[in-house]
This record gives C-alpha cells, sequence and structure tokens, in this order.
C-alpha cells in the first residue's frame, strides 16, 4: 500500500509540475526520498519495484490505445520511471558490496544507464533533415523532433555534398486487386500476385488466379470488339477473365483489377562528400538504410526519397544523442548479465 | 511449398490425435499403450519441426533472404520454436503434449489464413540488416518458452499440488512443482524476450535514427518485458501466492500474443515503423 501511495504521490507531482508548467519541479520528491532514511526500506522495497513497473506499462498501454504521444514526454510519466530509477539505484548500492548478488547488481546497474541513456536523449537530441539533389551541397538542416518538423532551421554539423544517389527497384509487379464492393469501392480488401495459383477468400469466395487468356473486350459501347491479352480468373468455381489494361470487371458482390507498378524499392543509397567550410573533400562515403555515415558524434542516415521534376533526390537525416553510449553499454551488460543470471546458474544451482 | 504445409498440418492433427488417444488409454488404465501413443505424438512434432527447419532453409536457399519477413513465414517459425521447446519440455510435464499440439495447430491454421495474399517476396531496404535474423529468432525461441510456462501456469491453478495430477495420470509428471518449472521457463524466456528486444533497439538506431520511437509494437514489446520483469519480483514478496504468480504469467502470456498479432490491428499501428509485418 506504501509503494502505491509513494508511486502515485510522485506521479501526482510530475502532474502538477507539467500543469504550472514548471517540469523541473518533478524533481524535488526524488531529493526529498533520497535524504530521507525513513524511507529508504520502502525504495527498496520489491512492491515498489512492482509498482512503477505496473503505472509504467499501463501509461504505454494507454498511449498506444489512444494515439496520445504526448503521455510519454509527460512529468507523471517520467515521475513513474524515476521512482524505477531510483529503486534501481538503491538496489545497487545495498548490493555492491555482495559477491553472490554481483549479476544482479551488475543487471540493475545496466537497467540504470539505459534510462540515463532515455533521459540524455529526450532533452539533448538533435535530429534534422536534408534533401537534396545529385550535386548539390547541405548547409541548412530542417529541424526534427520523433521525426516530425519542427518549422525550425538550423546549420548542419558539416556541409554535405550528394555525389551520386541510385534507387534499385524490385523487379515490376504485376497484381489482382480484388475489391469487395459492399465494404469499399475504393480500398481493394486483398491483393495477389498475378501468376498462376495465387489465390485469396474474400467475401466467403475463393479467388485463384488460373492464367493467361486472350478475351474480347469493347473498348467503348460503339466499339467493335477487339482482342486483347487477359488474366483468367476462378472464383469459388466461376470463371472470370480480367482484361490486363486496367479495366476493372465486376462478379457480383467482388470487383477486380490488374494492377502493374514498378516493383518496391529494393535499395537506396547515397554517395556523399563531407566538406570543409573552403569546400575541400574530408571524406566520401556510401550510405545506406541500416549503414550510416559516423562523424564528430553525428549519424547520417539514408531515410527517405522521392521525385521532383528535376530527377531523384535523398533524404538525409542528421541525428546526434549524446545518450547513446550509456543506452548502448547499457543494453550490452544487460543482454550479458541476463543470459548469465538467468540461464546459467540453473545449471551451477542444479550442482 | 503449399503441399509442405499441408503436410505438416497433417502431421500436426496426428500428433493431437496420438495425444489424445495417449491421454485417453492412460486414462483407461492401459499405460503401456498410452505411452506408446505419447512417444508417437513427440516423433511425429519432432518430424513436422524437422519439416518446418526443411521448408524454411528451402526458402531461404532459394530466394537468398531469411523466411521471417511475412506474418504467414515467422508463423511457421513460431511454430518449429514451439515444437522445439515443447520436446524439451515435455521430459518434464509428458501431459504438455496436447496443449503443445493444439496450440501449434492453432498458430498454423492462423498461418493458413495468411498465406493467402502471398505476394512475391520483395524485403524493404531496413529489413536488409544483419540484426535480423539474431532479433527474430531469440524473441520466437522466447515466445516458445514462456508458452510452455504458461501451460505450466494453467496446470498450477488445477493443480496446485502436482501429486494430484500425477495420480489421476501415470504419464503425469516428472516434477515437484509447476510453479517452480513455470519460473524457469519465465528465466529463460525473459532472458530472450530481452535479448530480442535489446538487439532490436541497437538494430533500429542503424536503420532509423532512434533506439526508441515508442512505436506501438515496440511499446507492446516494453508492456510485456515490464510484465515479466514485475514476475521476477513478485517472486521475492513474502507470502506471495502461487496463483497470484500463475495468474501474473498467464497474463504475460496474453500481451506475448497481442504484442505479436494483437497490435497489428490497432489503427496506431498503420502507419507505424513495424508496419511491414502486417503482410
Amino acid at each position: 500500500m506504501h509503494s502505491i501511495i509513494l508511486t502515485g504521490a510522485v506521479c501526482a507531482f510530475g502532474w502538477m509540475a507539467d500543469a504550472i508548467e514548471l517540469p523541473w519541479l518533478t524533481a524535488l520528491p526524488f531529493v526529498f526520498l533520497l535524504f530521507r532514511t525513513e524511507v529508504r526500506p520502502l525504495l527498496l522495497s520489491h512492491q515498489l519495484v512492482i509498482t512503477a513497473m505496473v503505472v509504467i506499462a499501463i501509461g504505454t498501454a494507454v498511449g498506444t490505445f489512444s494515439q496520445n504521444s504526448a503521455i510519454y514526454s509527460s512529468m507523471w510519466f517520467a515521475a513513474s520511471i524515476g521512482v524505477l530509477a531510483l529503486n534501481n539505484l538503491m538496489c545497487i548500492v545495498v548490493r555492491l558490496n555482495k559477491d553472490r548478488f554481483f549479476w544482479s547488481a551488475l543487471v540493475h546497474t545496466s537497467v540504470l544507464l539505459v534510462m540515463v541513456g532515455g533521459l540524455t536523449k529526450a532533452h539533448l537530441k538533435q535530429e534534422g533533415m536534408v534533401n537534396l539533389l545529385e550535386g548539390q551541397v547541405g548547409t541548412a538542416m530542417m529541424v526534427t523532433k520523433m521525426g516530425q518538423p519542427t518549422g525550425n532551421q538550423l546549420e548542419t554539423p558539416f556541409p554535405i555534398r550528394l555525389d551520386e544517389f541510385t534507387v534499385e527497384f524490385y523487379e515490376e509487379a504485376e497484381q489482382v486487386y480484388i475489391y469487395d464492393l459492399d465494404a469499399s469501392m475504393d480500398k481493394p480488401a486483398k491483393m495477389i500476385d498475378a501468376t498462376a495459383k495465387s489465390s485469396a477468400t474474400v467475401g466467403g469466395k475463393t479467388v485463384t488466379v488460373v492464367g493467361r487468356k486472350k478475351q474480347k473486350f469493347a473498348p467503348a459501347p460503339n466499339h467493335p470488339p477487339i482482342e486483347v491479352d487477359g488474366l483468367e480468373l476462378d472464383v469459388s468455381g466461376t470463371k472470370v477473365t480480367l482484361p490486363v489494361n486496367g479495366s476493372g470487371v465486376r462478379d457480383g458482390q467482388l470487383g477486380f483489377m490488374f494492377h502493374q507498378a514498378r516493383g518496391a524499392p529494393k535499395l537506396y543509397k547515397s554517395k556523399v562528400s563531407v566538406l570543409d567550410e573552403e569546400g575541400k573533400v574530408l571524406e566520401t562515403q556510401e550510405v545506406v538504410v541500416n549503414d550510416p555515415l559516423i562523424r564528430d558524434g553525428w549519424y547520417v542516415y539514408q531515410s527517405s526519397w522521392g521525385e521532383t521534376k528535376n530527377g531523384l533526390y535523398s533524404g538525409l537525416q542528421f541525428v546526434r544523442d549524446p545518450g547513446l553510449p550509456y543506452a548502448f553499454i547499457g543494453m550490452t551488460i544487460m543482454m550479458i548479465g541476463l543470459c548469465v543470471q538467468l540461464v546459467i546458474p540453473r545449471r551451477r544451482a542444479s550442482k | 511449398m503449399t503441399m509442405i504445409y499441408n503436410l505438416m498440418v497433417l502431421a500436426y492433427f496426428l500428433s493431437a490425435a496420438a495425444f489424445s488417444i495417449g491421454m485417453f488409454l492412460v486414462w483407461r488404465k492401459k499405460l503401456g499403450l498410452g505411452k506408446v501413443m505419447h512417444l508417437m505424438g513427440n516423433i511425429l512434432i519432432a518430424a513436422v519441426m524437422a519439416t518446418g527447419i526443411g521448408m524454411m532453409t528451402y526458402s531461404w536457399v532459394m530466394t537468398g533472404e531469411p523466411p521471417f519477413q511475412t506474418l504467414y513465414q515467422s508463423l511457421i517459425f513460431f511454430a518449429v520454436t514451439t515444437a522445439g521447446v515443447h520436446l524439451v519440455a515435455s521430459r518434464k510435464i509428458p501431459i504438455m503434449g496436447w496443449a503443445s499440439a493444439g496450440f501449434i495447430l492453432l498458430i498454423l491454421a492462423y498461418a493458413y489464413l495468411k498465406q493467402d495474399g502471398e505476394l512475391a517476396q520483395r524485403i524493404p531496404p531496413a529489413l536488409q540488416s544483419a540484426w535480423f535474423v539474431p532479433h527474430v529468432v531469440v524473441y520466437f525461441l522466447g515466445y516458445a518458452a514462456l508458452f510452455v510456462a504458461v501451460v505450466a501456469s494453467i496446470l498450477a491453478l488445477f493443480y496446485p499440488d502436482p501429486k494430484q495430477l500425477a495420480e489421476g495420470n501415470p504419464l503425469g509428471v516428472a516434477m515437484r512443482d509447476f510453479n517452480l518449472f513455470t519460473y524457469k521457463g519465465i528465466c529463460f524466456g525473459f532472458a530472450m524476450i530481452s535479448a530480442g528486444l535489446l538487439l532490436g533497439a541497437f538494430w533500429a538506431k542503424f536503420a532509423w535514427g532512434d533506439w526508441w520511437s515508442w512505436d506501438p509494437k515496440e511499446n507492446w514489446a516494453l508492456i510485456t518485458w515490464l510484465i515479466y520483469a514485475a514476475y521476477m519480483h513478485l517472486r521475492f514478496l513474502p507470502g506471495m501466492s502461487n496463483r497470484l504468480l500463475a495468474w501474473f504469467s498467464i497474463i504475460g502470456f496474453v500481451a506475448v500474443m497481442f504484442t505479436y498479432l494483437g497490435v497489428n490491428y490497432l489503427p496506431a499501428a498503420q502507419d507505424a515503423l513495424h508496419s511491414y509485418q502486417q503482410n
């Protein structure tokens, strides 16, 4: 009960600090708790850690269901994470000098490190976007927060030139769009490959692609039919031929449309050069998704791409996260610590 | 490929039937025949696991891409890991065969529903990463271990004393405490889902620029992790009832299933970073 009251009180304090727009006030109860020796047993208790975890889990679930990401940056949510951090800190201090609790203390330290990394990221992370055409040099970026533009601009940490940008696509995709006309005329219920034996079930009917077939097709009401390529479909035993020129066909509640599209992007890569202030090339690197350029604490990502009348542009994202070393060290220790503590000791104990 | 899938389903049906007949025979005091049927059930599950691994290896070799990209493929892999963990766990709780075969059948039935819109595999750029395979493999090993743990938890609710089960069913149990078994399963599963969550965070940093984005899938992975972390601490509370621990394990597994399958249906997940998993 004391744990619930304490967590509730700290979260309520955070909520009030948010309401009066003085978020730093959230730290006050933590300072108070650290110096009150009589509450230390409570701060160390398992009840408190469980309460804090349940509150964080509920807050995260509410944020997901309500699609309200403001919850994650609210002070009451931060306060519940603070309670967990405080409990962790107390556990580490108590267990430091006890050999048999070494791995437990290590895991708790790692959790604390990840929290420090997250807190640092939340307050000090910088990010921005630059869209460049081939040959252009980027010196200013649109500042973003959690991927969304804030409307501000900043100088890039270093000038960057896009030397070359290529996008590779998968092969052209030929698909059959199947519409359940009772449900939606605009959005296909299912999409299947236009290859023999592809099938889907829509509105209780099974649609299977049989294969290509020539068919007569009248492009206009008074136009004589012409022979065009078609695709034969089996709709729960009934044969339907679909012209491959993009015209739709209806069979009861189901509608069909042949769709030919450029394949999905397979890979997009930017060859970029980092320049000094005089335009001299300092470094050249290929940036692809999963392989950013790392320089002076900044990560430059291949984030997006698009087309303009002047050609393809490459979207590069600049990110600097001072909390990253803490988070990465914490995560590495946590993985090792949990595996040693939870998987290996079972054997040792049984011996 | 569809034929191999059908064979897998058929073999799982046969294993479920073998376990059911085995249980019936044991109940009718025909212990020897019951054990034979039970062994057949396990052999069928092992054969199907091997077929699943073969099917995935074939797909990997033919396409050059890891066979975990679509929901259908991940469900097949989940069935394989569940079968593998079942074979280890059933040495301790033979009765688990019936639950495992039933659960795997559910997974395969759902996979069947999801295979119809099977499009040619086009792996998006973000998934072309060395982090992809370890992230998925440890997660599904964890999920399988947590499934085994939840079966033990349910048994613990019905049979607080495992001897009761052993008396009614000589195939029964080779262990003294379902709660201890649940704990062991959760220890392994929790270590695996933690590793999966952290490997995912490393990967996200290199792919999306941020190791944590409050994406619905990430959020539910965190909620699942918190529930199991709370379970690990709950055990230390003095006088903690085994029933509450069992219920926590059940809630944890519901969260696992929601993270894996349910999140995809949330409106918030439609444009989320993990949305490619919904195909």
